[in-house]
């Protein structure tokens, strides 16, 4: 009884000091290399793009609370930076439409730049998108506009 | 130490994989942007129509009831998605100019039937601009429908007009311009564009 006990905690241990050792590392390659390392249940992290006829949007969501917004509007070749924070509210509502996950970009000002239902995001174990995507719609009602974005290395 | 070593190995195993994100293995260079974003288009092409045809509506007519067109349109169900029991919505959206001068994003036209226990078969195929309307009405100009009646209907209809074809006889098409195409069900709760209905129904003799 007492070696199956034994057991029980080496596996725990190995498994907290795994996940423990992996955020270490995590934390040390994004402090050297000023990126997003993005792990279960933030997928949303990181910088994502979007090309359009009508212009390019890009923003980076830093893991810190901090936004970079970048954008160029056809024809123009300008690209104009805001810097900014950002407020991802999570999905309590699982599953159900009703209860889309909302991102919300603020400026320095501290006016709105959008306020947008993520409709979809790559899940982190997701086999089947070969990019990820994440889509992001002014409502919630089903089957209208969304705008996707896709995930870009930084 | 025989027995912790597996253990030791699979901690080992795991630090080496620890480092690899799939979140960001599935990123992509901002130079293959425009490649991806076409690649993803073509993989997911969108519907080719926004509207049923004449033909169709002809042939659906002869449905009496739900189960009978949900296997008609399960056939195009690449242009239009069963949203709920009944209600039928294009999956080309576009936008719509409603009397306030706001543009509206909505699919470009629906096929409602009646599903409430004992109410009266309806069925009713709503587009929603003018163009799209004037089109259908060209397509059923095209069988043969000629326009042969008129009535106002005070119940919020205005005009519906009907039309008649001796290629089809014994079919009714009842055309209208309307602000309440449906009492409150799907898109239509608040309506503020307006709508242009068809329906087509054999005669009752």
């Amino acid at each position: 009884m007492f070696r199956y006990i034994m057991y029980l905690g080496i596996l725990l241990a190995s498994a907290g000091g795994y996940l423990l050792i992996r955020k270490i590392i995590d934390r040390r390659v994004e402090k050297n290399t000023d990126t997003e390392v993005v792990r279960e249940n933030e997928e949303y992290l990181g910088t994502w793009a979007s090309k359009s006829d009508s212009g390019f949007t890009m923003f980076r969501l830093h893991r810190d609370g901090k936004l970079t917004y970048r954008f160029s509007n056809n024809p123009g070749t300008d690209t104009s930076t805001i810097f900014g924070k950002y407020v991802y509210v999570g999905a309590e509502g699982g599953n159900d439409p009703k209860y889309f996950p909302r991102l919300y970009a603020i400026n320095q000002k501290g006016d709105t730049l959008f306020n947008y239902y993520v409709r979809y995001l790559t899940k982190y174990d997701m086999t089947i998108d070969k990019v990820d995507k994440m889509m992001l719609s002014p409502n919630n009602v089903f089957d209208t506009l969304a705008f996707t974005f896709y995930r870009i290395k930084q | 130490m025989k027995y912790f070593l597996p253990g030791i190995c699979f901690i080992f195993l795991c630090f080496f994989t620890a480092c690899k994100s799939n979140s960001n293995k599935r990123a992509v260079n901002l130079e293959d942007l425009d490649k991806v974003t076409t690649a993803e288009q073509q993989a997911t092409p969108g519907p080719s129509r926004s509207i049923l045809t004449a033909t169709e509506l002809i042939e659906l007519s002869a449905c009496k009831d739900l189960p009978c067109v949900q296997l008609f349109m399960k056939e195009r169900s690449s242009d239009f998605v069963h949203a709920k029991k009944g209600e039928f919505a294009s999956q080309y959206r576009s936008a719509v100019t409603d009397t306030s001068g706001n543009s509206l994003v909505i699919p470009m036209s629906t096929l409602y039937v009646t599903v409430d226990a004992g109410a009266d078969w309806r069925m009713a195929h709503t587009v929603h601009t003018k163009a799209l309307s004037d089109q259908l009405l060209q397509e059923f100009a095209v069988a043969k429908f000629f326009l042969t009646d008129s009535v106002y209907s005070n119940k919020g209809a205005g005009f519906i007009y009907h039309y008649h074809s001796a290629q089809y006889p014994g079919l009714v098409l009842s055309q209208t311009k309307t602000y309440a195409p449906w009492r409150a069900r799907g898109l239509y709760y608040t309506v503020t564009w307006p709508c242009y209905v068809f329906e087509l129904y054999a005669r009752q003799n």
